[in-house]
């Protein structure tokens, strides 16, 4: 559900650019979105399939590049990727570690003419 | 074909909105919580037995979100705050600009505290940032000790856990102790209050949270 919260953000995106650029077809849409997002690619891929028909961008294909969760402890200065979503301590010293990737929702780029 | 970079944030429109509403109170002095959890997590419960508490009934204001119906904005009424629905129609969040729209029809003049209640769900609203101060999350203990787990976002980037029902532990195979370490895992350090409506408590704790996070947080006018 919450992949349709985010196609209709990127639909609105993505139809500004096309305004702006007075794009006449879109073929490629280009993300980054980190792991911590929990977003179902093939759910937002097919949100987005639907908000885009009758655009510019209309069957435009989507391209996720997904970003791995890494930690940063203050603590003992251990940096590392999380290995699960849940797991957001210090691997080392178990300690509160802030997050310094895995958050993204980003709109990297477009295919287009 | 030819690569058009654009590097923006998705929810860029939603975020500076939210930036708006979050200066606004605090230029008004307002400390907004937004409170997230599952339909009939008890989050209405929770405002009914906390304000009370935390300030004179004419200092607090609060937002219902609902996909549809007004029954928890009358809920609050009933015990004498101010309290406006925001029916979001078939969202399943609240989104920054309706909090904008909702607050331009309110008086915040001696409002020390906005409490919106987002629409029951655990996942899309903690994607939406609505202008405020602190996230809540707030998780029934028949939901079960994993969800943590299971909905790490939402924890992560709460400031607050609140536990409601406890008075259900025995009849459940929910471990407090689990569920605890489930927190730790996803948010080290996170405060939890729970939270029993045969006791007062914790909705005590609560607004005692509230109270200090406010101060914490300079909101204070
Ligand atoms: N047993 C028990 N039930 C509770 C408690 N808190 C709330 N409830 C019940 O849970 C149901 C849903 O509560 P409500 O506040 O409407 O949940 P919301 O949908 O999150 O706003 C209601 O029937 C409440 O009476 C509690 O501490 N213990
Ligand atoms: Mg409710
Ligand atoms: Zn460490």
């Amino acid at each position: 559900m919450h992949e349709y919260s985010i196609a209709a953000a990127l639909a609105d995106r993505v139809r500004e650019q096309i305004e702006l650029h007075r794009l006449r077809r879109v073929s490629v849409v280009r993300l980054r979105i980190g792991r911590l997002r929990g977003v179902v690619v093939e759910n937002l891929s097919m949100f987005l399939g639907l908000l885009l028909e009758g655009t510019a961008a209309a069957g435009a294909k989507l391209e996720v590049d997904e970003v791995p969760i890494r930690l940063s402890c203050p603590a003992c200065g251990m940096v590392a990727e999380a290995p699960e979503v849940w797991a957001l301590h210090c691997p080392r010293c178990m300690g509160p570690a802030e997050i310094v990737a895995g958050k993204e929702l980003t709109f990297v780029s477009l295919e287009a003419e | 074909m030819t690569e058009i970079k654009v590097v923006e944030n998705i929810m860029k429109l939603n975020d500076s909105v939210a930036a708006e509403v979050r200066a606004l109170l605090a230029e008004r002095g307002v400390f907004a919580v937004n409170l997230i959890g599952s339909p009939g997590s008890g989050k209405t419960t929770l405002l009914e037995r906390v304000l009370p508490k935390l300030a004179p009934l004419s200092e607090m204001l609060v937002l219902e979100g609902d996909i549809a119906t007004t029954r928890d904005a009358e809920r609050i009424a009933a015990g004498g705050i101010e309290a406006v629905q925001i029916t979001t129609g078939n969202a399943c969040h609240i989104a920054a600009h309706l909090i904008k729209r909702s607050l331009a029809q309110c008086d915040l003049s001696g409002r020390k505290y906005l409490l919106v209640e987002n629409v029951g769900n655990l996942v899309c609203p903690a994607e939406f940032d609505i202008g405020e101060h602190a996230k809540i999350v707030v998780l029934s203990v028949p939901e079960g000790d994993d969800k943590p787990l299971k909905y790490p976002l939402v924890f992560q980037t709460s400031a607050l856990c609140v536990l409601t029902k406890i008075d259900l532990v025995p009849y459940t195979d929910f471990s407090i102790a689990r569920f605890k370490q489930n927190v730790e895992a996803v948010h080290p350090g996170m405060t939890i209050i729970q939270t029993s409506l045969r006791q007062e408590g914790g909705f005590e704790e609560v607004a005692g949270w509230l109270r200090s996070e406010r101060t914490r947080l300079g909101a204070a006018a």
